[in-house]
């Protein structure tokens, strides 16, 4: 915190002690301060309690201490190292090297595992439910708990920014990279706090809090080598892209991952929204955000660097697009199908009002045949957008069009199994709905048992019929998704099939869309007069304050500790 | 601005809270988990200003209540109600009105109490002189403010209920939930609690408070609720509740001689049971209302008993909880 709320923090438990502030201070003075309060009033309570238990903590001394001296030692021992030559030879980047491990331990493992053990720790004291009874939104709490450990990493950078100053006076950097260094360092570690805070299990049980931890471990730990590899290499290389090519790379790295940030945010929030409210509209939204960012950043780059490495780059990108978003469709999809289908009288309160409302937005609303549509339709755009942009390469890159066609056949097919096996989610779920509430993420589980099974069956069935002999691929066998790509990817598979399986996607597909008919009815309930007025009156009016009392007589008794 | 006590409120309604009767209420409440009925068709009501105690053993279904009124679970079925805002569709409105006391006590690490106090006033939207005049009068009231900058962590068992239930006010809520509030608290510090219960329901706060230690509750509570294994058995007053059920009373009879015989004469009434003859005292069990038990005295003082002395003892809290209960547990 800064001085300014260091010194109204004290002058607020010198008024709680002994009533209102006795000095008389000058006009300007008060104006200063009310501003200073004002500001500080602003500021999310969460982020200012987080950072007040982070600056106290033994945790944040320990490692405050542990950087200053790990700096103050590595400037005197890599510089002694390198003597003489630091005298006229370029000496930062080895420095830097140095710098940039004190630096990371910190930014990429203390503080996103200091903010994942702050939310599973309202888990378990149960303080999380002292804050759900509170004003504060749930966004407010993760926001408030990542703005902590935003403004820690900078604390740290801060103590470190003295001997990065040093060690650029040695030459051998420049500034740009430098920079690119500190935006890498710290995009990485508030992204990798939203990974822990997303990872933080908002339920109390045992085994999930230990599998979670070991995952955040494992990400935290694959991340600060990768990223360490990738800062090593920038600090002894230099940047070998052009001006324009770093500024694609800086934007598109920003957009994809502030846009990833995003949906954990939303999606981290909605697991500590309760049940009755809207959780998925706005992951519906983050998501669409998302992907959009991502096929924008593939499209531009195989349009501004069509003859990259022959055309290799573009084939590459699309590659990488297409295979993302099948996976991402593939999770939050399968999350999506596994929504409850109910829609509380809440959630019919904030439904699109006007025809135009719910022709465009229905599929943003919660429900598992809203998902279901949204998944596909969305899953369908971005593939077409991925094969069109490797239909685009493969021409540059002087390819035959039977790989494109080859890539064409096994993502329909991959789109049309995904709504089949949505359809086995929605089963299983309505079937483990009727004996207990069911979360959204079982909605993978699910999917990957409705896949296995999808693949086993037909395959186990065509075994027995064969006496465990090894048999030919047939008709009969098209449930069975592995076996189905498998030959296409290899061009022997034969149309019937293909036709066969983009049926039963298709009729999936439509059979939700003309459940989903009624829904785009007007259904929307009316907000009650009286719940309307309420927030209206909430809306602006100030604090009347309670009659001073002290009914027990204990105001000043020193308590009994 | 959210979640405080707002100017035009007070003017409006002219005090804190606004006038309507019933303050919270519950409508065929139901919670299941899985096969376990925690929460059985329960309903009642408590009207403004009054102290509800809820009473149960342990896995009665009391705190699943508690939590649901709280906006922390949502019910398998019914609806429940607080100053007329529903905690299923408008848990917002809700939790602007009610402070929530929790049987666990939910405490940060490296925070003293000051802090912990500041934080929710901020979290509840209280801003500026407002938020200190508030944290003032609750620090006063819980008689904290002697520990403002202490860590709460090192406070006793005692101190740390006082600050929760004064994070509970910070708002000034119309509603109080408190669950388990004396539990573990030692007797100097379960009357200090008591006389600010009685302190908040006369400042027309609606209490709803759910404790073990029954003959407290019947000191402060206007309305009790029995529940057991997820229903709730009886509601109303202690009074109501003991004239509803206490068709058994113990009488004490002390005669001047033939105590005996007198014994003996009352033993072969359907009426009476355990009687016990105790030099001049005649204990026994009578079972029958106030009407029949004038009825049998008109009787002995007929049949020529002197009788210098007689005692009916009313049932406790306790023998009505353990009368309306079966001692059956989840």
């Amino acid at each position: 915190m800064t001085a300014t709320d260091g010194a109204r923090d004290a002058s607020l438990v010198e008024i709680l002690r002994g009533g209102e502030s006795a000095a008389r201070v000058p006009g300007w003075l008060q104006w200063v301060d009310d501003e200073a309060t004002r500001w500080g009033d602003s500021i999310n309570p969460i982020l200012v309690k987080e950072t007040r238990q982070a600056l106290k903590s033994r945790q944040f001394v320990v490692t405050f201490s542990l950087l200053l001296l790990a700096a103050f030692a590595w400037s005197v021992i890599g510089s002694l190292l390198q003597m003489p030559q630091i005298y006229y030879s370029p000496s930062a980047p080895r420095l830097l090297v140095g710098y940039y491990f004190v630096l990371a331990v910190p930014m990429l493992l203390v503080v996103p595992l200091a903010a994942y053990r702050s939310l599973e720790g309202e888990v378990d004291d149960g303080t999380l439910e002292l804050l759900t009874v509170t004003s504060l939104s749930p966004v407010q709490i993760v926001t408030g708990k990542l703005g902590s450990a935003a403004l820690q990493m900078m604390l740290y950078f801060i103590v470190l920014f003295p001997c990065v100053a040093y060690a650029y006076t040695l030459r051998g950097i420049d500034l740009p990279t430098l920079g690119l260094l500190v935006g890498i360092l710290m995009l990485a570690g508030i992204g990798l706090t939203m990974v822990a805070l997303f990872l933080a299990p908002v339920s109390p049980g045992r085994t999930g809090q230990i599998a979670a931890l070991l995952a955040v471990m494992a990400i935290l730990l694959s991340a600060e080598i990768g990223i360490g590899t990738l800062a090593i290499n920038l600090i002894r290389n230099g940047n070998p892209l052009s001006a324009s090519q770093t500024a694609f790379i800086v934007v598109a790295t920003l957009a994809i991952s502030v846009s990833l940030m995003g949906i954990l945010l939303v999606a981290t929030a909605a697991k500590l929204t309760p049940a009755s409210e809207n959780r998925s509209t706005k992951v519906r939204v983050a998501s669409l955000v998302h992907m959009f960012a991502v096929v924008a950043v593939s499209a531009f780059s195989v349009m501004a660097y069509p003859n990259q490495t022959n055309g290799m780059f573009g084939i590459s990108a699309a590659i990488l697009l297409l295979g993302y978003v099948i996976l991402f469709w593939m999770i939050v999809g399968a999350m999506m199908a596994a929504e409850s289908p109910s829609l509380t009288p809440r959630i019919r309160r904030e439904l699109p009002g006007t025809f135009v409302g719910r022709l465009f937005f229905t599929w943003l609303t919660p429900g598992p045949a809203t998902g279901f549509v949204f998944a596909i339709t969305t899953l369908v755009a971005t593939a077409t957008a991925a094969n069109w942009l490797y239909a685009e390469s493969s021409s540059q890159a002087s390819l035959s069009g039977q790989q494109a066609e080859t890539i064409r056949t096994a993502t329909g097919l991959v789109i049309a199994y995904l709504s089949i096996g949505f359809v086995g989610v929605r089963g299983i779920i309505s079937f483990l709905r009727q004996r207990n509430p069911v979360d959204a993420r079982v909605g993978i589980a699910a999917l990957a048992v409705t896949l296995l099974l999808m693949a086993v069956v037909p395959y186990g069935l065509g075994l027995h019929l064969n006496d465990y002999r090894q048999y030919e691929y047939s008709i009969w066998q098209s449930p069975n998704w592995a076996w189905t790509l498998e030959l296409a990817i290899r061009g022997r598979l034969e149309s019937e099939v293909v036709y066969l399986v983009a049926a039963a996607g298709a009729i999936a597909f439509f059979g939700h869309l003309m459940l989903l008919g009624q829904r785009v009815l007007p259904q929307r309930l009316a907000t009650p007069e009286r719940v309307e007025a309420e927030y209206r009156r909430m809306a602006g009016l100030t604090l009347i304050a309670e009659p001073e009392t002290d009914p027990l007589g204990l105001g000043n008794r020193e308590p009994t500790t | 601005m959210t979640g405080s006590v707002l100017a035009a409120d007070v003017a409006r309604h002219g005090g804190v809270h606004r006038e309507r009767s019933v303050c919270v209420e519950l409508r065929r409440l139901h919670r299941f988990f899985g096969k376990t009925k925690a929460v059985s068709d329960v309903s009642f009501s408590v009207e403004r200003g009054n102290v509800f105690g809820y009473i149960g053993p342990n896995g009665a279904g009391k705190t699943t209540s508690m939590r649901i009124l709280a906006t922390l679970d949502l019910p398998s079925f019914g609806e429940a109600f607080v100053d007329g805002f529903s905690v299923i569709n408008d848990p917002e409105l809700v939790r602007h009105q009610l402070g929530y006391m929790p049987d666990s006590f939910g405490t940060y690490r490296d925070v003293v109490c000051w802090e912990y106090l500041d934080f929710f006033a901020r979290a509840y939207g209280l801003v500026g002189r407002d938020r200190i005049r508030r944290l003032r009068w609750v620090l006063d009231f819980t008689g904290t403010r002697g520990m403002a900058e202490k860590p709460i962590r090192g406070l006793s068992k005692g101190m740390k209920q006082r600050l929760c239930l004064g994070r509970a006010l910070v708002h000034d809520p119309a509603v109080l939930i408190l669950d388990e509030p004396a539990a573990g608290l030692d007797p100097r510090a379960r009357i200090e609690l008591r006389r600010m219960i009685s302190e908040l329901a006369d400042r027309g706060k609606t209490v709803l408070v759910s404790s073990h230690i029954l003959t407290e509750l019947a000191e402060m509570c206007d309305s009790v609720g029995i529940i057991e294994q997820g229903r709730l058995l009886a509601t109303g007053s202690v009074e109501e509740i003991q004239r509803e059920r206490a068709q058994h009373r113990d009488l004490v009879i002390r005669v001047l001689d033939r105590a005996g015989e007198m014994a003996e004469w009352l033993s072969g009434r359907d009426s009476v049971r355990h009687l016990l003859v105790d030099g001049q005292l005649v204990r026994l069990e009578f079972i029958g209302d106030v009407s029949h038990q004038a009825a049998l005295l008109r009787e002995l003082v007929v049949a020529g008993f002197e009788i210098a002395e007689i005692t009916a003892r009313s049932k406790s809290l306790e023998d009505v909880f353990l009368q309306v209960t079966e001692g059956l547990v989840q």
